[in-house]
C-alpha cells in the first residue's frame, strides 16, 4: 500500500492495537482526534521535524510503528505543551511522543536524532551519580557519548567565570534512596 | 513568614542570579525560605523523556520531603514547578499506577505522599494580595521609563488543570508584577511562546532560531528588556541569543532594584549579556 504519508520505500504493515497500546499508557484518547490540526499550527519545531503533530495521532490510529520509531519528531519534541493546550478533543500529543519515545529506546533504534536522547541519558546518569544535576559531570558525558568536545567550550569558560557552573557536585545526603528509586526505575521500564 | 523552598538544580548553578535575587528580596521583606532538606533534582524533560517511573518517582520523594515540614512550597524554577504540580496532580487522580508509584516511594523514603502540600510558583507566591501589597510601600526606585515585555515562557500554565495559576493562554501575574514595580510593560504576542530551553545543549541551532525569533519581537514591541521567571528561558536566552545584546532579567532582580537593595552587583554580574549599562541608564543601580 502507498499513500503520502508512507516513507518512500516502505510496505506498510499496520499494527492493529498501536493505537490500544499507546492510549494505555500515555493515557490519551487518540482515537478522538478529527485532524483539525490546530496542534501542528502551534509548534514550535514544526518547521524542523519530518512529521507534523497532527500526523503523529494519524499515524497511531493506523498503526505505522515504523515511520513513527524513525522519524525525528519524536526527539525535537520540546514538551512545551502548546498542542496539549489547543487541542479541542483533550489530547496531550507530547505524551503520546513520550510514550514512542521509550518504545525506540526499548527497541534500542538508532534515533533520528542521536544527540537528544545522548543529553537526556546523560544527565539521567548525572543525577544518579549524585541526586542533584552536576552540570559539569553531565556536559562530560555528554561530550563522550557524541564526540562533540569543543563545542560551546567558549560558553563554557563564560560560565564558569561567572560561578554559574561549578566544579564540585552537590550531594544528596540520602543517595541511597535516589539510587533505589533508579534501580526500580530499570526494573519498571 | 516562613515558607518552604525547593530552589532545584539551577538555582545553585546556572541561574545562581535568580537564587541569589530571591533570597535578598525574601530577607528584605521578612520572608524565610525553608529550604526542604535533602531535596533532589526533580528529573525534568529528561526524564519524562525516558522514563516515566523515574519521571513520578524522583518528584515525589521531594513533595515527601516539603510536606513533612508543614509549610507551603514555594518553587522558582518553571520547569521543577510544573514538574512538581503534575507529580501532585498525578497522585491525586488516584489512578492505579499513582498508588504504585506512591507506595513504591514510600517503601523507599519512608512516607506516601498524603497530597496535601500547597505548591506555589515563586511568582503566583509574590501576586498574593498580601505580598504584592506589601511590595507597593516598600518600592523606593520605580522603574519609571524602562520598557519590557513579560516572558511567561512554556511551562508554567502548562498543561493547565495541573499547573495554571493564570490565565492559560494571556497570563497576566508578571505583567502586574512589572507595572506595579513602575515598569513600562509593552504588549507582545510571544510570552508563552517555547524558547526551546530543553535543547539548550543538543540542539543548539534550533534553540538559535527560537530564541532569536523571539529577541527580535521583544524589540519589535519595543522592550529593552525581557523579563522571566524561569531559569531555563533565562540561561537559554542569554546564551542563545547570537550577540544581540537584550539583556534577560529575572523579575526578582527587578524587585531588587525597585526596593534599592545594595547588593545588585552580585547578581547582576553573572549573566552573559550585561544588563547593568541598561540599570544605569535608567539610574536604577
Ligand atoms: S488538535 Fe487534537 S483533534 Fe486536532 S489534529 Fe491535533 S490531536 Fe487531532
Ligand atoms: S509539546 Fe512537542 S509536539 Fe506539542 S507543541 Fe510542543 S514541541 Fe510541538
Amino acid at each position: 500500500m502507498e499513500n503520502a504519508v508512507l516513507a518512500k520505500g516502505t510496505t506498510f504493515q499496520p499494527a492493529a492495537n498501536l493505537v490500544k497500546i499507546i492510549e494505555k499508557e500515555s493515557g490519551q484518547p487518540i482515537s478522538r482526534c478529527y485532524q483539525c490540526k490546530k496542534c501542528s499550527a502551534g509548534c514550535p519545531v514544526a518547521p524542523m521535524a519530518d512529521l507534523h503533530t497532527n500526523e503523529v495521532i494519524r499515524l497511531v490510529q493506523i498503526g505505522d510503528t515504523e515511520r513513527l520509531l524513525n522519524s525525528n519528531r519524536i526527539w525535537l519534541c520540546l514538551s512545551c505543551k502548546t498542542c496539549q493546550a489547543r487541542c479541542p478533543n483533550g489530547i496531550d500529543t507530547s505524551a503520546v511522543i513520550d510514550v514512542l519515545k521509550g518504545m525506540a529506546l526499548e527497541q534500542s533504534r538508532k534515533p533520528a536524532e542521536a544527540k537528544i536522547p545522548a543529553f537526556y541519558k546523560s544527565f539521567m546518569d548525572a543525577v544518579n551519580m549524585t541526586g542533584r544535576l552536576y552540570e559539569l559531570g553531565m556536559i562530560g558525558l555528554y561530550k563522550m557519548r557524541t564526540k562533540t568536545y569543543t563545542e560551546d567550550m567558549g560558553l563554557g569558560i563564560e560560565m564558569i567565570k561567572r560561578g554559574k557552573l561549578k566544579f564540585l557536585p552537590e550531594k544528596v545526603k540520602n543517595l541511597n534512596q535516589v539510587k533505589e528509586i533508579f534501580r526500580k526505575g530499570r526494573e519498571k521500564k | 513568614m516562613k515558607v518552604g523552598y525547593y530552589p532545584g538544580c539551577s538555582l545553585h548553578s546556572t541561574a545562581a542570579d535568580y537564587g541569589l535575587s530571591t533570597e535578598a528580596v525574601c530577607r528584605q521583606m521578612n520572608i524565610e525560605l525553608a529550604e526542604i532538606p535533602d531535596w533532589n533534582c526533580c528529573g525534568a524533560t529528561p526524564a519524562h523523556s525516558t522514563n516515566e517511573f523515574l519521571a513520578k518517582a524522583l518528584p515525589l520523594r521531594n513533595l515527601v520531603l516539603a510536606e513533612g515540614t508543614g509549610l507551603d512550597l514555594v518553587v522558582p524554577c518553571t520547569g521543577c514547578y510544573n514538574v512538581c504540580r503534575q507529580t501532585h496532580g498525578f497522585i491525586n487522580r488516584g489512578s492505579a499506577k499513582a498508588h504504585d508509584v506512591n507506595g513504591t516511594v514510600a517503601s523507599i523514603v519512608g512516607k506516601k505522599y498524603q497530597g496535601q502540600l500547597k505548591i506555589m510558583h515563586l511568582l503566583e507566591f509574590f501576586s498574593q494580595d498580601e505580598i504584592m501589597g506589601d511590595l507597593k510601600t516598600r518600592v523606593i526606585r520605580p522603574l519609571t521609563g524602562l520598557r519590557v515585555v513579560p516572558y511567561y515562557g512554556c511551562l508554567m500554565m502548562r498543561p493547565a488543570e495541573d499547573v495554571a495559576f493564570d490565565d492559560p493562554e494571556q497570563p497576566q501575574k508578571l505583567d502586574r508584577m512589572l507595572e506595579t514595580l513602575g515598569a513600562e510593560v509593552k504588549p507582545w504576542s510571544y510570552k508563552m511562546d517555547c524558547c526551546g530551553g530543553s535543547f539548550a545543549i543538543p540542539k543548539a541551532d534550533i534553540v538559535t532560531d527560537l530564541t532569536g525569533e523571539l529577541v527580535k519581537q521583544a524589540k519589535r514591541a519595543g522592550a529593552e528588556a525581557m523579563v522571566t521567571a524561569c531559569p531555563l528561558c533565562q540561561a537559554n536566552i542569554d546564551t542563545r541569543q547570537a550577540n544581540s545584546g537584550m539583556p534577560i532579567l529575572y523579575f526578582t532582580e527587578l524587585i531588587a532594584a525597585a526596593l534599592g537593595l545594595p547588593e545588585q552587583n552580585s547578581w547582576l554580574a553573572k549573566h552573559i549579556s550585561d544588563p547593568r549599562p541598561l540599570l544605569k541608564s535608567h539610574e536604577l543601580i
